[in-house]
């Protein structure tokens, strides 16, 4: 009994200088996509036994030190407390936005006029945005002239969106003419799905 | 042998230039407070919109932090008192193959992967002081408390 008094304190005292030496300095979070979807990391020790953990469900955590590596489980609560500032500062996720146009024209349909301008106000708290325009026919006409309007629709966006205040700088543009269909049709068949630019925004 | 040996000279300043400019690996899309950019020992204001390539490393500074998108679209959100290395990045936006190394040697950084790692996930690897980080197209935050070092101020 009396040895017990004695060692037990000792032993206590052992653990805590363990817990200091292995004190976890590095932590990594798995996350879900804004879709919810998780992925995996693993996460490896460099020195020592190679231990590694690996994450596979949302909010699994790996803490680390030199010494060891182990799995934890940290709350969506804890996440947004700890880094929802750091989450808040990913660059906006690069989109691709489809417009439409008229058969044989530059001109966009109006429902696609209205995303247009969508496209616009979202560029205004976008400052540094790059943007490739991509325009595309249908099967109607020769392909050099499809290879020309495809072109001149995507630079009537370009211009557009330039006038709204867009980087010229950062704005491509270009045509595909159709060879690119959304929708396969033969040739000299009429399809509005084809007459389309995409924009991609990053 | 002038005229020719100034032909090579310019060949391998041109194959010198083309290779820096496929080394691009991303743009400072946003940032806040103190950002540096250290390119081949030089350290530099990291201005908005400033292009950042393969070899760089990016720091902020106690009030900073910088969101950068790679070409491979992946995403990056360094906070405060960061110092990140971006040691590889080569993407080949026609195959989607290229090759993503970063080390975060302290502070913290939210990843949301690209291309690179849904295509190849081998070929993409975040590096910690203690650990090696293997990503399957995925998102997920890193964190290193840092040891103050005089290398660490932006």
């Amino acid at each position: 009994m009396p040895l017990d008094r004695q060692v037990l304190p000792l032993l206590a005292g052992l653990l805590v200088l363990a817990g200091c030496a292995t004190k976890p300095t590095e932590r990594v979070v798995l996350l879900p996509s804004p879709e919810g979807v998780v992925g995996e990391v693993s996460v490896t020790q460099i020195d020592g036994e190679h231990k590694a953990v690996r994450l596979k469900d949302a909010y699994a955590t790996a803490a680390a030190s030199k010494r060891d590596v182990v799995a934890q489980v940290s709350t969506r609560d804890e996440v947004s407390a700890r880094y929802g500032r750091l989450l808040n500062g990913l660059p906006v996720r690069p989109r691709v936005v489809t417009l439409y146009f008229i058969e044989g024209k530059d001109e966009l349909t109006m429902e696609s006029g209205k995303t247009l301008e969508e496209i616009k106000a979202l560029l205004a708290s976008q400052p540094v945005a790059d943007i490739t325009i991509v325009g595309h026919t249908d099967t109607i006409g020769s392909q050099k002239s499809n290879d020309e309007l495809s072109l001149k629709r995507a630079v009537s966006i370009r211009t557009q969106l330039v006038q709204a205040g867009a980087d010229a700088n950062r704005i491509a543009a270009a045509g595909r003419g159709e060879r690119e269909l959304l929708v396969p049709t033969a040739d000299e068949v009429v399809e509005p799905r084809n007459r389309r630019v995409e924009v991609t925004i990053r | 042998m002038k005229p020719l040996s100034l032909s090579i000279f310019a060949a391998m300043a041109c194959l010198f230039t083309s290779a820096y400019a496929a080394d691009e690996a991303g743009i400072i899309k946003s940032r806040q407070g103190t950002v540096s950019v250290e390119r081949q020992g030089t350290r530099s204001n990291a201005e908005l919109g400033a292009k950042v390539y393969a070899t760089d490393i990016v720091r902020t500074g106690a009030d900073g932090s910088a969101g950068i998108t790679l070409r491979d679209n992946t995403l990056l959100s360094a906070g405060p008192n960061s110092v990140l290395a971006l040691e590889q990045f080569s993407f080949d936006s026609t195959t989607y193959q290229g090759k993503l190394n970063a080390t975060l040697r302290k502070g913290s950084l939210a990843v949301v992967s690209g291309k690179l790692a849904k295509t190849s996930p081998e070929s993409v690897q975040f590096r910690t002081p203690a650990t090696i980080l293997g990503v399957r197209g995925t998102e997920f935050v890193i964190e290193v408390e840092g040891m103050a070092g005089d290398n660490d101020a932006p």
